[in-house]
């Protein structure tokens, strides 16, 4: 139910000129919430300078701003008749980000961006998203090379607990000790790439992350990139380091063996494990049936379920 | 308005000076009456000063309808032990028809309307016409949305290709 909040006397409604835009800020935030961010944004804010301020200082049209690829798609789907097609898609849809970023500035908790293929865009994108929501809580991007200045911008936002970048390779263990560093807030890390690069493979994990250094608070890693080399060593360091670590996947790395009694015996302590698909292929994990771990349920649901703060499920599609 | 005698009546009085008798059970659909009746149970005739008379007919229209389809809900339940699936949502529908209905008014109505589900605390009514207003702004471009408002376009011509500049595609076509 949406309630707009009752101030004991709201001004008098002029019985001669009743006027949408002299509307109650309270009430416009209302009907802009039901409206949509993507709408507010794009039209509805720009009809005059009340409603311009009333989506500007509403909290909650922007705490989540998706710009992800599945939501662009669908905006420049329906105008695409109206842009010109010599005009760069990525940068009108870089422009619609920043619009958005400056309109929520604070009270952006959550925001999403879909695939750039202009690496200079992103990196652009990121830094205008640092100075301004400074508050953001929860980023994922979509990119093949996360690099430094990247990494340099993310380190900006004080407030991050949750970071996920998709279909990248490998950020060095340098950058992400600088994201560790400067973001102390961070409790859930996701680096995910569907692809097989076995040009990669020999970067092991310990290398990789800054874990060593930083990120002690991580509640949440998950590492779907193929052909990271973690072995047991490193796992138990990780978990050593990480007493919060609640949910782990490696579920595409290898050298891990679940199997082994140590590793199970320190493992107990997390909610959700998810054992490298090797050792299931092999038969080497064996779930066992000790109560606690069922309370816990399928360990995919708790990556992939429907919480609330889930990260965004992307399209594999990009191209 | 014919109910049992031993219903409580109120007396909401509008703006502009005009009465209405009303049950009690209806006027405690409104929140903010609600509250002033529990604060004080003998209060009778209760002044409404920002509330005209033509819309306060209207929020009292809302109130005896959902009411009343409530009451009739209940009195099904109570009758067969259970309520019917079928029945209950055919029920619903023809509430949400009637909804639908009362909301054909033009945009001068819906603001009032508004206002007036806000200040009283009516939350089916004003998530009624706050969606009917979203509804009415939705996919339509800035000029088209002043034009269905009565909005005058404040923005300087300054502003205005500033911010058609960043997305020109939102207003037109491209030329």
């Amino acid at each position: 139910m949406s309630k707009v909040k009752v101030d004991q006397e709201l001004p008098k409604p002029p019985t001669d000129e009743r006027d949408w835009a002299g509307l109650h800020p309270d009430a416009l935030m209302v009907i802009f919430d039901k409206v949509g961010m993507h709408e507010v944004l794009l039209r509805t804010s720009k009809v005059c300078h009340p409603w311009r301020k009333a989506a500007r200082d509403d909290p909650l049209l922007w705490k989540v701003i998706d710009m992800s690829k599945k939501c662009t798609d669908c905006f420049i789907d329906h105008e695409f008749d109206c842009i010109e097609a010599t005009v760069n898609v990525e940068k009108v849809i870089a422009n619609v980000v920043k619009n958005a970023v400056n309109f929520g500035g604070n009270n952006v908790q959550q925001l999403s961006i879909g695939y750039f293929s202009d690496e200079d865009l992103l990196e652009n994108l990121l830094e205008y998203i640092a100075e301004r929501a400074r508050l953001l809580k929860n980023i994922s991007i979509v990119c093949f090379t996360f690099n430094e200045r990247m990494a340099m911008a993310l380190g900006k936002l004080k407030q991050l607990e949750e970071l996920a970048i998709v279909w990248s390779r490998m950020p060095s263990g340098f950058m992400m000790r600088a994201i560790g560093s400067e973001c102390p807030q961070l409790k859930c890390l996701k680096l995910e790439s569907p692809f097989n690069r076995r040009i990669y493979s020999n970067k092991s994990l310990w290398n990789i992350l800054g874990i060593p250094q930083t990120m002690v608070q991580l509640e949440r890693l998950q590492l779907t990139v193929s052909c990271i080399t973690t072995t047991n060593e490193e796992l138990l360091k990780i978990l050593e380091r990480c007493p919060n670590l609640k949910i782990l996947d490696l579920h595409d790395s290898f050298k891990i063996a679940l199997s082994d009694d140590d590793i199970r015996a320190r493992c107990a302590r997390i909610h959700s494990v998810l054992p490298p698909l090797d050792d299931i292929n092999n038969g080497l994990y064996v779930d066992d049936d000790d109560d606690s771990s069922e309370d816990f349920g399928d360990p995919y649901d708790y990556i992939y379920g429907d919480d609330e703060d889930d990260y965004y499920i992307y399209d594999n599609d990009y191209k | 308005m014919a109910r049992s005698s031993t219903e409580n009546m109120i007396t909401l009085m509008s703006s502009d000076g005009e009465e209405f008798m009303v049950t009690e059970k209806v006027a405690r659909e409104c929140t903010t009456i609600r509250n002033m009746l529990e604060d004080d149970c003998v209060i009778t005739n209760i002044p409404l000063p920002n509330v005209t008379s033509d819309i306060l007919s209207m929020v009292i229209e809302y109130c005896m309808e959902h009411v009343a389809a409530a009451e009739k809900a209940a009195a099904e339940t109570a009758e067969k032990g259970s309520s019917s699936a079928p029945a209950a949502a055919k029920a619903n529908k023809d509430l949400e028809e009637w909804d639908k209905a009362f909301m054909n008014v033009d945009v001068y109505t819906l603001c009032d309307l508004i206002l007036a589900a806000n200040y009283l605390n009516v939350s089916g009514l004003l998530d009624l016409t706050i969606q009917t207003a979203a509804n009415l702004i939705k996919g339509k471009s800035p000029e088209q949305i002043r034009k269905t408002f009565h909005i005058q376009n404040d923005l300087s011509l300054e502003e205005e290709e500033k911010i058609r500049s960043q997305t020109p595609w939102a207003f037109e076509k491209s030329e």
